[in-house]
Parts: structure tokens; sequence; C-alpha cells
């Protein structure tokens, strides 16, 4: 296990429901309750979940884009809330952000090579010949050809552009990439050259990612980590194959179980755990655990108590259910017998 | 053999755009037979959408059918009025979008607008009778408590509820042919098996032929009897599911394949397909994917334009080379 | 490594800004306006010397005489040559024009960018004083401020200009508002710019092109701003031309009647000028979408 580089404990995070003439708070939504995870130095933590589960909340409010309602983000051992503005600034440098949609987060009106160049503007790196020849350096790096450097966003295709965005983003040589479903908005033979590239880019530059997905085959070729979340909570988190092969929580087996797979050979209705009904609304959430609505395992006690995320199994990772211990034991019970 | 339900013959459809105008479908053909499950696979600018568009009457104010015949029972719907494709639409042919809100009319209330598809199709159908039916066909679709829900507007509605109600009003006709153009793309992994579930459903019941339009190979293999592969506005391959999904003979569907990344195994390096995605406006001349292929190199062949040739049983190819492809697993380098 | 891409091929990039020209260039009334605008710019500055009368050279031999040789527009009630009036008048107009509405759009822009950015209080409070702004009739306050101060021409640009600043005060805020959640404006920050490079590389870029939509109505307002001055005696001092002005001198029914040597050059000047101004703000408007690539 490498070096312990970003640590998020308890993070909250709940937004105002505002209406009315006068905007009074109306009611509040749970968006991330009570998080915590580490992403070790070099290495890919995946936070899964379907949308509305708080994911992509989680990173923004690490990347402090909203303030957050309650926990700590420890940065390399820095306590990033008590740090002044500037030196928020300073930090930030190496812990950089990717946008799920490369074109909206793109400034329109600069040429890519400006835009790459950009941050280190801001953070006044280098001279003009030094920045250039940075600039060059990262467009290399990112498989961009060199020529590129004078084209608008919009002339490229949607997999250069999240190039753009990566390049950017790597120009302060972060330790630490939040990436905010980066391939989710290209199409299918782009995505495995954008993938390979993160693959690539963690090896060479010793990269850590948070990688905030749904795609969970993307997931299983990047992770090392994974941690699942539901409605603001995490209900599973442990080391990936553990989390793919043995998943012990019943909503880590839905989902996984839901991803059609590409081999006709393959095909098994049977497989699938269809859940009932919908996420319940995050601004009403159900008592207890927060799965138990669509959950078949659900009982009185699953209302009444929450789940607490912790080892259940011995092989197994951190579960936030009630009845991980029991399944694992009948599934034990029923391969030997 | 039986007739086709839906024939498809050498499409081509245009679109006026700044500056000229883009071939987005170029000579599509494709059958469907009744009650059976076609996929239509492609990425973003194949043009598989737009045929079914073209095919519909339902294409937007800049885009045209200039060739071809898309014939429905016998019936030629290009060039059919739109009242008779109205007719046809919603009655014999239940249509599936991918966001189903924009298929409904946000001020009137989903019941009404069920109904009103009823009413239009059925002749004598009293209001009360296409309500009381109303419940029935979202009761069928899985939506809890249907007399509540038939009340409500589609605002109301979470997507994966709103996906099933259109999916209730697409087949409240008893239609033939059911056309789902990406229906689960904008769902969530768990609410897309729910309505792939249903889909599958609701055909075996209905006995109604089914067109899946998708990006997404796992829908593909987990839905379909037969494929239909299309890049730059052709179709490269089309086969049953199995010989797509294991001797394919296109590098385009193999190199598709190869390229996603699976639950079930891990590899050091996704073997990606190399290049972009081609310009619609800017085609290459002869084979569309020869930029990518790796077949390709450099052959004189690659130049001309490559027809979708017999390649097995109910297998064709537009690739010259596909001959090279058999027997090989896996992808080629 | 993955297989390097292509980038497309044309040759030369083309700038947002170019395409937009380009589409601006397709609008054939805002051509036309732009065309009109600066033939009226040049005219008003060029033309004078090449007529060489002056205008404020009082002929009494010739008071409001018709058009004839010499006067190819007439004379005024003062007798001095209306078409080197109409000429002076333009410059006049053309400026009270343009520096205020430059003068109103610059005070909308940086204090709408400061409150959409920074929002909450910042934002109540100038929106507050925009309120107030606007609910004052501006036609009464200038013509108070003009009545204590007298009129000249500074002072004309001055407050027409201070009070046309709440219309693209709310433009600028209403869409920095939004522009702050965005990604693209995010993702510079998460970079570790501050708030005057975030306002002044991403905000004002994007929003100074519907801007100049809005400036251009302002101009068209301010030249009819000051017309209504100039007519009710509290614009452009005389003897100094302005259209307004002329309008002005124009008032009577005999004149009317019986003069429209007098009345029509600078009306016409006005509503042509003000519609060319516009056709532009409207081709502009349909031009700004950077993101409407095609």
């Amino acid at each position: 296990m490498s070096a312990e580089l970003l640590r998020v404990e308890g993070l909250v995070k709940h937004f105002p429901i505002r209406g009315g003439v006068l905007q009074r708070r109306r009611g509040t939504v749970h968006a991330v309750e009570g998080v915590s995870f580490t992403v070790a130095a070099g290495e890919t933590l995946a936070l899964v979940g379907e949308s509305g589960c708080g994911k992509s909340t989680v990173g923004r409010t690490i990347m402090r884009f909203h303030e957050p309602t309650g926990g700590t983000v420890t940065f390399d051992g820095t306590d990033l809330s008590t740090l002044s503005t500037a030196q928020l600034r300073q930090k930030r440098r190496e812990l950089q952000f990717v946008f799920q949609d490369p074109y909206a987060s793109l400034p329109a009106r600069m040429p890519a090579g400006d835009i790459v160049a950009e941050p280190l503007h801001i953070h006044g790196v280098g001279d003009r010949a030094g920045r250039r020849a940075r600039v060059r350096e990262l467009f290399d790096l990112v498989g961009l050809p060199a020529q590129a450097v004078s084209r608008y966003p919009h002339e490229f295709s949607g997999g250069q552009r999240q190039r753009i965005g990566i390049a950017r983003a790597l120009a302060l040589e972060p330790r630490l990439l939040i990436l905010d479903e980066p391939v989710s908005a290209l199409d299918v033979s782009i995505q495995a050259q954008v993938v390979n590239l993160l693959a690539r880019l963690q090896r060479e530059l010793g990269l850590a990612y948070l990688f905030i997905a749904h795609d969970l085959a993307v997931v299983r070729h990047l992770a090392h980590q994974v941690a699942v979340m539901y409605l603001g909570h995490i209900v599973e988190y442990g080391d990936a194959d553990t989390v793919f092969t043995r998943p012990a929580h019943p909503y880590t087996q839905a989902l996984l179980s839901a991803v059609p797979v590409p081999d006709p050979r393959l095909r098994d209705p049977a497989r699938r755990r269809l859940l009932q009904g919908d996420l319940p609304n995050p601004a009403d959430p159900p008592s207890g655990c927060p799965f138990r609505t669509r959950c078949w395992r659900a009982d009185d006690r699953c209302a009444a108590e929450r789940p607490a995320l912790r080892v259940r199994t011995p092989s197994g990772a951190d579960t936030a259910c009630h009845y991980a211990e029991e399944d694992a034991r009948n599934e034990g019970a029923r391969l030997s017998g | 053999m039986t007739e086709p339900l839906l024939s498809i013959d050498e499409i081509v459809t245009e679109f006026r755009v700044e500056g000229g105008v883009v071939r987005a479908v170029n000579g599509v053909s494709l059958d469907v037979r009744p009650g059976e499950t076609v996929g239509v696979v492609g990425e973003s600018g194949s043009g598989k959408s737009v045929t079914m568009m073209s095919a519909l009457g339902l294409l937007p104010g800049h885009g045209r059918v200039v060739a071809g015949h898309a014939r429905f029972r016998g019936r030629d719907l290009v060039g059919l009025a739109e009242r008779e494709l109205e007719r046809i639409r919603g009655r014999e042919i239940g249509l599936v979008f991918q966001d189903p809100m924009t298929a409904f009319n946000p001020v009137m209330t989903v019941g009404e607008q069920i109904a009103e598809g009823l009413r239009r199709h059925q002749a004598g159908l009293s209001r009360r009778a296409a309500g009381a039916r109303v419940v029935e066909l979202l009761a069928e679709v899985g939506i809890p408590a249907p007399e509540r829900r038939a009340r409500q507007y589609p605002h109301e509605f979470s997507g994966g509820m709103r996906q099933r109600a259109m999916i209730a009003m697409a087949m409240a006709n008893r239609p033939a042919l059911i056309i789902a153009d990406e229906p689960t793309t904008a769902l969530d992994v768990t609410i897309q098996a729910q309505i792939l579930d249903l889909l599958g459903r609701v055909q075996q019941e209905t006995e109604a032929a089914l067109i899946m339009i998708t990006h997404d190979l796992g829908v593909i293999a987990e839905m379909t009897e037969r494929v239909v592969v299309m890049y730059a506005g052709r179709v490269v391959e089309t086969a049953d599911v199995d010989t797509v999904f294991h001797e394919a003979r296109h590098p385009y569907t193999r190199g598709l394949l190869r390229s996603l990344p699976r639950l079930d195994h891990r590899v050091a390096e996704l073997p990606a397909i190399g290049g972009q995605p081609p310009n619609p406006q800017a085609l290459p001349p002869g084979c569309s994917y020869r930029p990518r292929c790796p077949l390709n190199q450099g052959r004189d062949e690659c130049l001309t334009r490559p027809e979708l040739n017999p390649a097995g049983r109910g297998h064709r190819s537009a690739c010259h080379f596909h001959a090279e492809l058999a027997g090989l697993t896996g992808g080629v380098e | 490594m993955t297989t390097l891409d292509t980038v497309p091929a044309d040759a030369g990039s083309v700038s947002p800004g170019r395409l937009a020209l380009r589409r601006f260039r397709r609008h054939r009334l805002a051509v036309a306006g732009a065309i009109m605008l600066v033939l009226l710019t040049v005219g008003a500055i060029v033309l004078p010397f090449v007529v060489g009368a002056d205008p404020n050279a009082v002929d009494p031999s010739a008071i409001r005489r018709g058009p004839a040789d010499g006067h190819p527009l007439g004379t005024d009630s003062a007798g001095r040559d209306v078409l080197a009036r109409l000429l002076a008048g333009g410059r006049v107009s053309l400026l009270v024009g343009l520096s205020a509405a430059l003068i109103a759009t610059s005070i909308g822009l940086v204090l709408g960018a400061v409150a959409g950015y920074f929002g909450r209080s910042v934002d109540g409070a100038l929106s507050r004083l925009a309120d107030v702004v606007l609910s004052f009739p501006a036609l009464i306050i200038i013509i108070v401020v003009v009545a204590f101060v007298g009129p000249s021409l500074p002072t004309l640009i001055l407050s027409i200009g201070l009070f046309g600043w709440p219309t693209p005060y709310r433009i600028v805020r209403g869409m920095t508002l939004s522009l702050r959640e965005q990604d693209s404006i995010l993702a510079v920050g998460g970079l570790g710019a501050g708030a005057v490079r975030i306002i002044r590389k991403h905000v004002v870029p994007v929003v100074i092109a519907p801007l100049t939509v809005v400036a251009t109505l302002g101009v068209a307002q301010a030249i009819l701003l000051e017309a209504a001055l100039s007519f009710l005696g509290l614009g452009v001092p005389p003897p100094t031309a302005s259209w307004g002005n002329m309008l002005n001198e124009a008032q009577s029914l005999t004149i009317l009647e019986s003069m429209p040597w007098l009345w029509l050059p600078p009306g016409i000047a006005i509503a042509v000028t003000v519609m060319a101004v516009n056709f532009v703000g409207d081709g502009l408007r349909d031009a700004a979408d950077p993101r409407a690539v095609r």
C-alpha cells in the first residue's frame, strides 16, 4: 500500500431547496451524507453509482466548487479547510479536475495552446518561451499533434477535446486528478483511447486518480479501489477485485448484474437482479438503510437502524448491510453443499 | 421465408447545412421480419437514427430523403402523405425515443395522451373505455398506482417511469413493429435493466417486431437476434447476433468489440481503434473506415467503395478483405 | 501510445470571432445597416470639408429659403445652410450616441460582472441601485440635471450615459450569474485563478457579444434622447448644430406646413441612423452565439 494522498472524512453536502416568492428555504437535498475514503498516491479510487447518488458532488466539494456542509478533506497531510485562500490556491496546483463534457469546460474563444498554458499563466510559471515549450510537451504527452495549439475547441472532436482538458489539468504537475465521468460523453471507439491515455499517464507520472464514473466496465479497467455510492452514502468500499468479484452489498450486486454483457453467448436474464422502483427523493431520504426501499433483503431492522460501513466478512470489502455476514455464510454453504 | 414487415431499401438522406449538404445516410437497406428483434448499432453520426427517422417521415425540416424506399407491409412510406403516415405511426408502428420528456406534451396528463393515441386509432372507443385501457396499460408496464399516475403530468414522472409510460403508449394499439431509438441511453444501469426487461416482455406478449437502435453493444448482445452495424452513413456488416460478436467479418465491428472494457476480465491495455470518427461533411473517398483500418495498409482496393457482399449464411460485410478475417478470432493488428 | 489523432486538415484555423463575422455577413439587413453607419460617420467627418460651408455662418440675405444653388437643402430661420448644419449635427449626434452608449455599457459591464460573479450582498446592493435608477424617468432627471448644470455637450453625454447603465448591467449580471456555475468557469477557478482574472479573461469575453447588441440599442436610444433634449432646448447649446436642435428650431406650424427642408433632413437622418444601428444590433445578436458552429 502506497502513501495516503487524499483523505476525506465524514464529508457532508446539503443543498437548500428554495421556492416561493421570497425564496425561502423549503427543504434540503441530502446530496452527500458523511462520506469517508482515502486515495493512495499513484492509485485509482473509483467512486461509482447512479445519477443522484452524490458521487459528482463529492468530487466538486473536494475541489471547493461547493463549500462542504461538514467533514474534512486532507490533502497530503494538510486539512484544506484550515488554509487561507492564497494557500488553497497553491495547494490546488497538486489537485486538479477533469470534467465530463470537454466542450462545456473549455473556453470557446481560446485556442488550444492558450487553454493549456492558462494554468501556467495563473501561477506565473516560466517565461514565454518556457511556457510554450511546456505546452508542446503536454500536447505530446496526451497525444495531440503540435500544430493543434492554434486551433479552437470547436475544431476538435470529442476525444481530442478531452485530451486538451487533460493536458490543461496536467500543466501544473498535479499529484491527484479528480476525473468526473471523463469518458462517458465520448463515442465507444474513442472511449478506449482516452481510457488507455489515463492508464498510461498514471503509470508514467505516478498520478493518483479519484475516478468518478457510472460505467462499471471502465471502472473495472482502471480502478484499484472502489467505493459504491447510493443516495449520498458509501454502501460498499474496498479493493476493486473484491468488490467486482465478491460484491457483498445487495445494491452492488444489483448494479453489477444490471450491466449488459457484450456477448450473446453469456445472455442470461436470470442473472439480472432487477431492482424495484426508483431512487428515493434525496430531499426526503428513507430512515435507516438508504437502500431499503428497493432491497429484496430489507426488513424492520433496516428501517430502524442504518448499517455501518465496516468489514463484515473475512475476505470481503467494507459493507453497509446488516445481512452481509449472513448472506456470505449462506452463499458459502450453498457452494460447499 | 416470411415476407419482411419493414423493408428499407437503399435509403439516401441528406441534410441542408450552412455551406452545403451532408449525406447522413448513404444507401442503407435492411429488412425486419414479423416478430424479430433487429439491433442497429453505430456511433454518433453513423446514421442509425436518421435511417429510421427517414423511413417514418420524422426527419427535421432541413433533412430530406433523396432516394430509396421504406416498404411497410408492402406500402412505401417514403413520399407518403403526412396524414397516412400518422395513421401508421402509433397504430401499426410504435415508437420509443431516448428522451421521453420531448415525446410527451408537458401540459397534458400522461393518461390523456395515451388515451388520445388510443382513440385516434380506434374509432368508436369511448372516453371511459379508453381511460380504463390506459390504467391497464400503465399497470402492464409496471407503473405502480396506475390510476393516480394516469392523472399526473410527465414532469412528475422519474426518467425510468416516463420511459415505461412511453412504452405503454407505443404498445397501446398493439403495433406490429416497435422502433426503440436509444431507449435506455439516458437511464441509469439498474433502470436500464428494468426497461430492457420490460421491452423484452412486451415484445413477447404482443409478438411485435422490435428494432433496437443503440450505441451500446451490451444492449445489442442482450436483446437482439440480428444485428446491423453502421458506420459513416452505411451498413458495414449485418449478421445474426452470435456471428457479429464471435465471427465478425468487418474490421470496424471487430475493432469496436475488442476496444470495449469488460466486467468479466481485465486486460493491461484496451485495444483501441485509432483515429477519429469520420466527419460526415468530408468523408474519405472509397471505404469510409479506411483511415482507421488495420487491413488497409495502403491497398488500392480500399480506395473504391466496398459493396455489402455475402460473407456467410445471412452474413454480409462491406469490406474488400473480409475473407482475411474468416476463422480469425479476436481482432486484427 | 494511442494513435495520433488527426486534426481537421483544412488550411488555417477558424476562430469563433471569424465565424461570427461570417454569420454577420450573411445577415443582409445588418450589412446594409453597417454600411449605412459607416457612410454616415464618414459623411459627418469628411463631407463638411467638401461642402465647405460654415454651419454657423449667417446669410441675412437668404432666410428660410428653399433648396437652391449654393444651398442644396435651403437655409434656416437664421439664414444658415441646412446641409452644412445637417452634417455638423451628424457629428454631434453620433458623438453623443456612441459616447453615451459606451459609458453606459462600460459601467453596466463592470458592475454587472462584479454583481454576478460575487453574488450575495454585492449583487443585492448593485441590483437595488439599478432598480432605483430604472424607476426614475430618465428624461425628467436629465432635464433637472441639465437645468442645474447648464446644457453642454459633456453634460449631455455623461447624463445620458449615467442613466443608461442598468439595461446592460442586467444583461451582464444575469449572464455572469449563470456562467459562474458553468464548467468552463469552474474549471478556471479550479486551476487557481482569482476573481479578477476569471472576470477579465473568461466572463467579459463571453458577455461582450450579447452586450454589443444591447450597446447598439443604447446608441440608438442616446441619439433619440439627445434629439429629444435638444428639441426641448436642453441639449446641445446653440449655435452648435445637432439633429435635435435643428428639429427644435422647426417647431412651428408654418414651417411644418410649408418648409419641409427645415425638418425633413434631420428627421430622416435620425430615423435612418437609428434604424441602421438597430439592424446592426440584430445581425450581431444572430452572429453572437459562438457555439452555434455551422
